[in-house]
C-alpha cells in the first residue's frame, strides 16, 4: 500500500568510543540493519543518500557505498553535502524524489569514523589547512572547532546576560537523559559540582559542554510504501523546513546566531501544528551553547530566556519540553544529524525504554552546519494504526 | 588646517635570520602567504599595516572571503579592481573572546592557556586573532583593543594588542620551583584590577635578582613584562620627546607611551604638551600621522576639534547639547600626561599623577644631558633628523642593557675593527683608562672621559676629526664656551650614557625604546644635530648612518645578538645569566658605583638592582 513518505527502517550501530571498522564498514551494517528493520530486501531498495563528515578524513563515506553495501542497480544515488545538515536534509530529499516519482524506498545513510590511534581532538585540531580565513585563524590558535563555538558561547552569555551555569543546565539537562539511554555514550550521572569540576576546553565551554565523537553509522528507509514485515510503526514526515542564513561578519552587529527560525515555522506549517503541538525536540546539539542558542532561535523560549528556562528542568526528564531525549550529542553520541533523528524516531516509535516520554505522537527534529549557517527541520509523527 | 593622514611607520627588520618562534603556535600552523585570498593581508603585515578589503563601488567593508558585495551587488573578485584593499586604523573593539585551555601538543607552543579574540574593526571588519604579545588573560567584550602583528613561520599577520595599562595575565611560568616564587593573582588594593592583574607577590621579583645573575626569565615572562609596564613605564617617567622634534608653534608628534597614543605639540602660545591622542567624546584616535604641523586636531569620526593647546574648540551642531554645551566644552579638553617635565629639551613625562620629580628621577644622569649640550654653542641640541626604527626581536632590556655592555664590542662588532684599523681607542679593555659606571637610580655609562683627557687629543669621540674641518662650529663653541672651554667640550665629548629607563644617549646618537612585547622592542635613532652647524651636522648624519643606520655597522650587530640570546633564553637552563664580571673590583666614589676594566658588568648590575627595586614598588 503507497501512501505519503515515511520513515519505515531504522538501523543504528554501536558507538564507539574506540578505533574500530571503517565508515563504509560501518554504513554498510547500519544499512543492514535498516533493512532488516524495515522487513525488506537490497533489492526493494532503489535509492541511496549518502552523508558524511566534511573535511576531517581523507577515507570520508562516499556514493562507492553502493558498490561496498551490495546494492544493485538504483535510480537514485548522491551524496549530500550541506556540513552538520546534511543527514536531516537526507530525509527531505528522499521525500523530494519519491514525490517526484524518482525513486520509491530511499536507504539515507551517515556514517563517520573519527576516532582513531590519537585523540579525536587532535585529529579536529590538525585539520583545516592553512589557507583562507580559516588559514588566518588556525595560525591565531583556532583550532577544531571548540574555540569557536566559545567565541559564540561568550557572545550569547554577554548579550543574553545568562551565566555558565545555564551552559551547565544543558549539560546536566542531556546527561540525565542519557543516563536512561542504552545507546548512550555518556551515562555516568552528573551533578552541578562534577560539571563545574571539568576540564576547562575553551572559555566559558567545559569537556562537559562538547559532544563526544564516536565511531558508528545511521541509516533510515525512506518509502512511501508500507512495508509489510517491518518491527515498527512507520513515522510520518509531516513537515519540512530550511533555512540557510547569510550572517555577515561585521562590526556593529550579531554574527555568530540568528536566522534559523524560519526552518522551523516552515516546517510546523506543512505540518499543520504549532510549537505546542510537539511532543519531544530533538535538536543538534554539539555544545551546550547551542542548545541555548537553538531554544530562542527557534521560538521556544523568548530571546535571552533559554538559560532561565533550562535552569528551571524545562528540558529535562519531567520538564515541559522534553529536548534531546536521548542525551542529544552531548551525552548520547556524536553523529551530526542523525542523532537527533534517530531520537526522534526511538521515541515515537515507542522504544525509548526508561527515557520513552509518554504518549510522544509528534517530534520536531533539527539539523545544523557550520557555524549554524544551515538549517534543516522536519516535522515527524506516529503514524496511526 | 587639521591632521593629516600619516604613513605607516617604516620598521626595519634584520633580514636574513628567522625572528625568534611565535609564542602561541608552532611554525607548522603558518597560513600560505601566497594564499591568493589572504596575501594582501599578510604583505601588509608585513609593513606594520592592516590592509583590509572594501567594495570599490560603495565601501561597503568586505569579509576576507567575501566577493559579491552585499550591500550594492558589485563584484569584488579577487584580483579585480572591485575588491579594494585599504590599510585600515589599527584599532578595535572585543566583540568576543575565549581563554583556550586546550593546547594541541605539537601545534601550540605556549606554556599556559591562551586568549583568542574577535575583534570589531574601527574599518567594520571583524577578524578573529590572538595577541601580539604572550597572554594569558582573554579581553571583556566591548574592551579597546590596537592591532600589533605576530610572525609565524615567517608570516606576519594581524595580532591584537592588549589596551594600555591592561595586564597580559597571569601565565604560569614552567620554569618555577614550587615555592620559590608563587605565581597567583594580586590582590593590590591601590588601583583597579586590570592594572594589577600581573601574577607576582612582593618580593617575587625580587627573588629573580642577585648581585651578581639574574634569572634568564626576566627577559621571557610575560608577568614580568606586565608589571613592567605598569610600574616602569606607566608610574615611572618615561623619555618621551625632544623639545627639538616640535620646534614651531603648531608643531607636533605622535608617540605611545606605556602603549597608549599620545600626540606632543607645540602650541601657539609656545607651550610642549604632552596629550593623550584621544578624541574625549568617543575615544578615537584624533591624530593619526607621525608627525605636521597643526593649529588643531579634527576628529575624523565625529568631527570634534581640538586646540593644539588641547581645548575643545569646536563641536559639530552643538545644539545637540542644549544648555549642557558649555559644561561639555570645558570638560572635554584633551588629557594631559598626567606629570610632564623637561631637561635639556629632553621631554619625559609619567602616566601616573603622584611620584618623583625629574630631577629626582635623573638623579647623576643630568650631568650626562649637560655634557651632551655643552657641546652645542647655543647650549641645545635638535633632534630633528627623524627616528630611524629598528624592530628587535628581544626583550627590550636587552636593548638598553647592551648599550653599556663594554665586554661585547670586540666579539658582536667584530667587523667594524676589521674595517676602522687602527682603532681610534683601543678596545681591549686593559689597555685603555675608560671605566664603567653605575650611576644609581638604573643609570650607567661608559665613560671615555679619563682615557680622553690622557690623550688631551679632540675629537677622539668623532673619528679623530681635525677641527679645521669644521671652523664655523669651532668659532661658535669658542665664542660661547672661552677657548679652554671648548677644548675641553672637544676632548671629554658626549656621553654613552643610559638613563633609566628607556633613553641612550649614544655619544653623537640618541637611541630610545618601545616595547611591544616581551620578546620584541622597537629601537628608535636619532642623530644629535647641533643648531646651526650645517657642516658639522652634515658629517654627523653620515656617521649616524654608518653606525645605526640598516646597512650600519653598529645596530645591525646588535639586533642580530639580540635576536639570538632571546632564542637561546628559550632553553631554561641554566636558569640563571650571569652578571658576575668585575664584581670584586668595583668601587664607589662621588660619581656613583665605578669599575675601570670597561669589560665589568657593572652598569648592568646597577640597572637589575633598580629595576627590582622598582618592580617591587620600593623605588620609581
Amino acid at each position: 500500500m503507497s501512501q505519503a513518505p515515511a520513515i519505515t527502517g531504522l538501523g543504528m550501530t554501536e558507538m564507539s568510543v574506540t578505533a574500530g571498522p571503517d565508515s563504509y564498514a560501518l554504513a554498510t551494517e547500519a544499512v543492514a540493519a535498516a533493512l532488516a528493520d524495515a522487513g525488506l530486501e537490497r533489492g526493494d531498495v532503489d535509492g541511496m543518500l549518502v552523508g558524511s563528515s566534511q573535511g576531517v578524513r581523507e577515507d570520508r563515506l562516499g556514493v562507492a557505498l553502493a558498490r561496498r553495501a551490495g546494492f544493485g542497480d538504483l535510480r537514485l544515488i548522491e551524496h549530500l553535502e550541506i556540513k552538520g545538515a546534511t543527514a536531516v536534509a537526507m530525509v527531505t530529499r528522499a521525500v523530494l524524489a519519491i514525490g517526484a516519482g524518482m525513486a520509491r524506498t530511499v536507504v539515507c545513510v551517515f556514517a563517520d569514523a573519527p576516532v582513531g590511534g590519537g585523540s579525536a581532538g587532535t585529529l579536529y585540531a590538525r585539520s583545516g589547512g592553512n589557507s583562507g580565513v580559516r588559514g588566518l585563524e588556525r595560525a591565531s590558535g583556532v583550532l577544531g572547532s571548540v574555540p569557536t563555538f566559545a567565541l559564540l558561547a561568550a557572545r550569547y552569555l554577554h548579550v543574553s546576560g545568562g551565566t555558565e551555569a545555564d551552559l551547565g543546565a544543558v549539560a546536566l539537562a542531556a546527561r540525565a537523559w542519557a543516563t536512561a539511554s542504552p545507546q548512550a555514550v555518556n551515562r555516568k550521572p552528573l551533578d552541578q559540582d562534577g560539571y563545574f569540576a571539568s576540564r576547562m576546553i575553551s572559555t566559558p565551554l567545559r569537556v562537559l559542554d562538547c559532544a563526544r565523537p564516536v565511531n558508528g553509522a545511521v541509516a533510515v528507509i525512506v518509502s512511501s510504501a508500507r512495508p509489510g514485515g517491518r518491527a515498527a510503526a512507520a513515522v510520518e514526515i509531516r513537515g519540512m523546513g530550511a533555512i540557510h542564513p547569510m550572517r555577515r561578519r561585521r562590526a556593529g552587529g550579531e554574527s555568530w546566531f540568528g536566522g534559523g527560525g524560519q526552518a522551523v515555522d516552515d516546517a510546523l506549517a506543512m505540518a499543520r501544528t504549532s510549537r505546542a503541538g510537539l511532543d519531544v525536540v530533538e535538536l543538534y546539539d554539539p555544545f551546550s551553547i547551542v542548545t541555548l542558542c537553538l531554544l530562542e532561535e527557534y521560538g521556544f523560549c523568548a530571546s535571552g530566556q533559554a538559560g532561565t528556562f533550562v535552569r528551571g528542568g524545562g528540558i529535562a526528564p519531567g520538564g515541559e519540553l522534553p529536548v534531546n531525549t536521548g542525551g542529544g550529542q552531548l551525552s548520547g553520541f556524536y553523529l551530526q544529524g542523525m542523532t537527533p533523528l534517530a531520537e526522534a524516531l526511538i521515541q515515537l516509535r515507542g522504544d525509548g525504554g526508561e527515557r520513552q516520554v509518554a504518549g510522544a505522537r509528534t517530534a520536531l527534529v533539527t539539523g545544523i552546519g557550520g557555524r549554524a549557517d544551515h538549517h534543516e527541520a522536519l516535522v515527524l509523527a506516529r503514524e496511526a494504526a | 588646517m587639521t591632521a593629516s593622514r600619516g604613513q605607516a611607520p617604516q620598521v626595519t627588520e634584520s633580514e636574513g635570520l628567522p625572528g625568534p618562534g611565535d609564542w602561541l603556535v608552532a611554525p607548522d600552523l603558518a597560513p600560505d602567504a601566497a594564499d591568493p585570498v589572504l596575501a594582501p593581508v599578510y604583505a601588509a603585515a608585513a609593513r606594520g599595516a592592516l590592509a583590509l578589503p572594501f567594495c570599490a563601488a560603495c565601501s561597503t567593508p568586505l569579509e576576507l572571503e567575501q566577493y559579491v558585495c552585499d550591500v550594492c551587488g558589485a563584484s569584488a573578485e579577487i584580483g579585480t579592481a572591485g575588491r579594494e584593499w585599504r590599510d585600515v586604523p589599527l584599532a578595535g573593539t572585543v566583540h568576543t573572546a575565549t581563554l583556550v585551555h586546550r593546547r594541541e601538543p605539537g601545534l601550540i607552543v605556549a606554556p599556559g592557556p591562551y586568549p583568542v579574540i574577535d575583534v570589531e574593526l574601527a574599518s567594520g571588519h571583524r577578524l578573529v586573532l590572538t595577541t601580539a604579545a604572550p597572554s594569558g588573560q582573554s579581553l571583556d567584550i566591548g574592551a579597546p583593543v590596537e592591532i600589533a602583528f605576530r610572525t609565524v613561520g615567517a608570516v606576519h599577520l594581524p595580532a591584537v594588542r592588549f589596551p594600555p595599562g591592561r595586564a597580559a595575565g597571569r601565565m604560569l611560568l614552567p620554569d618555577v620551583t614550587e615555592g620559590e616564587i608563587n605565581v597567583m593573582t594580586v590582590t593590590d588594593q591601590a588601583g583597579p584590577p586590570a592594572e594589577t592583574a600581573a601574577g607576582l607577590r612582593p618580593g617575587d621579583v625580587r627573588a629573580l635578582v642577585q648581585p651578581d645573575r639574574v634569572r634568564g626569565l626576566v627577559y621571557t615572562d610575560p608577568q614580568v613584562y606586565e608589571l613592567e609596564m605598569r610600574r616602569i613605564f606607566r608610574e615611572g617617567w618615561v623619555f618621551v620627546a625632544h623639545e627639538s622634534e616640535v620646534p614651531e608653534p603648531g608643531d607636533y608628534v605622535t608617540k605611545r607611551v606605556a602603549g597608549e597614543p599620545y600626540v606632543v605639540a607645540r602650541g601657539k602660545d609656545g607651550e610642549v604638551r604632552v596629550l593623550a591622542n584621544r578624541c574625549t567624546h568617543r575615544g578615537n584616535r584624533l591624530c593619526n600621522a607621525d608627525k605636521g604641523n597643526t593649529s588643531s586636531f579634527r576628529c575624523p569620526y565625529h568631527g570634534w576639534t581640538f586646540g593644539n593647546d588641547g581645548s575643545l574648540s569646536g563641536v559639530p551642531m552643538r545644539d545637540g547639547y542644549a544648555e549642557r554645551f558649555g559644561e561639555v566644552r570645558a570638560s572635554l579638553g584633551l588629557v594631559p600626561a598626567p606629570r610632564q617635565e623637561s631637561y635639556g629639551g629632553f621631554v619625559f613625562a609619567s602616566l601616573e599623577p603622584a611620584g618623583s620629580t625629574l630631577a629626582e628621577h635623573l638623579g647623576n644622569a643630568r650631568h650626562a644631558i649637560d655634557r651632551l649640550v655643552a657641546l652645542s654653542p647655543t647650549g641645545s641640541v635638535q633632534l630633528s633628523a627623524g627616528w630611524m626604527k629598528h624592530r628587535m626581536y628581544c626583550n627590550w632590556k636587552m636593548v638598553m642593557e647592551n648599550n653599556v655592555d663594554g665586554y661585547h664590542a670586540l666579539f658582536t662588532h667584530q667587523s667594524v675593527y676589521d674595517a676602522v684599523r687602527p682603532a681610534k681607542v683601543s678596545h681591549v679593555p686593559a689597555k685603555t683608562e675608560t671605566m664603567v659606571r653605575d650611576m644609581g637610580d638604573g643609570h650607567s655609562e661608559i665613560d671615555y672621559a679619563t682615557e680622553y683627557r690622557r690623550l688631551d687629543e679632540e675629537f677622539v669621540w668623532y673619528g679623530r676629526l681635525a677641527r679645521e674641518k669644521v671652523p664655523g662650529y669651532i668659532a661658535a663653541l669658542e665664542e660661547a664656551r672661552g677657548v679652554d672651554g671648548a677644548h675641553d667640550a672637544l676632548v671629554i665629548g658626549p656621553p654613552h650614557t643610559l638613563i633609566f629607563p628607556n633613553l641612550f644617549i649614544a655619544e653623537m646618537n640618541v637611541m630610545t625604546v618601545e616595547p611591544l612585547g616581551v620578546g620584541e622592542t622597537i629601537a628608535y635613532t636619532s642623530p644629535v644635530l647641533i643648531p646651526g652647524q650645517r657642516e658639522l651636522n652634515r658629517r654627523t648624519l653620515r656617521r649616524s648612518e654608518g653606525a645605526m643606520g640598516p646597512a650600519g655597522f653598529l645596530i645591525a650587530d646588535d639586533g642580530e645578538i639580540g635576536a639570538r640570546n632571546q632564542l637561546g633564553l628559550a632553553a631554561r637552563q641554566p636558569e640563571w645569566v650571569t652578571l658576575s664580571r668585575g664584581l670584586e673590583t668595583d668601587v664607589t666614589d662621588a660619581t656613583g658605583r665605578i669599575n675601570k676594566d670597561k669589560s665589568a658588568e657593572t652598569p648592568q648590575r646597577g640597572w637589575w638592582k633598580h629595576w627590582a627595586a622598582v618592580l617591587e614598588g620600593e623605588a620609581s
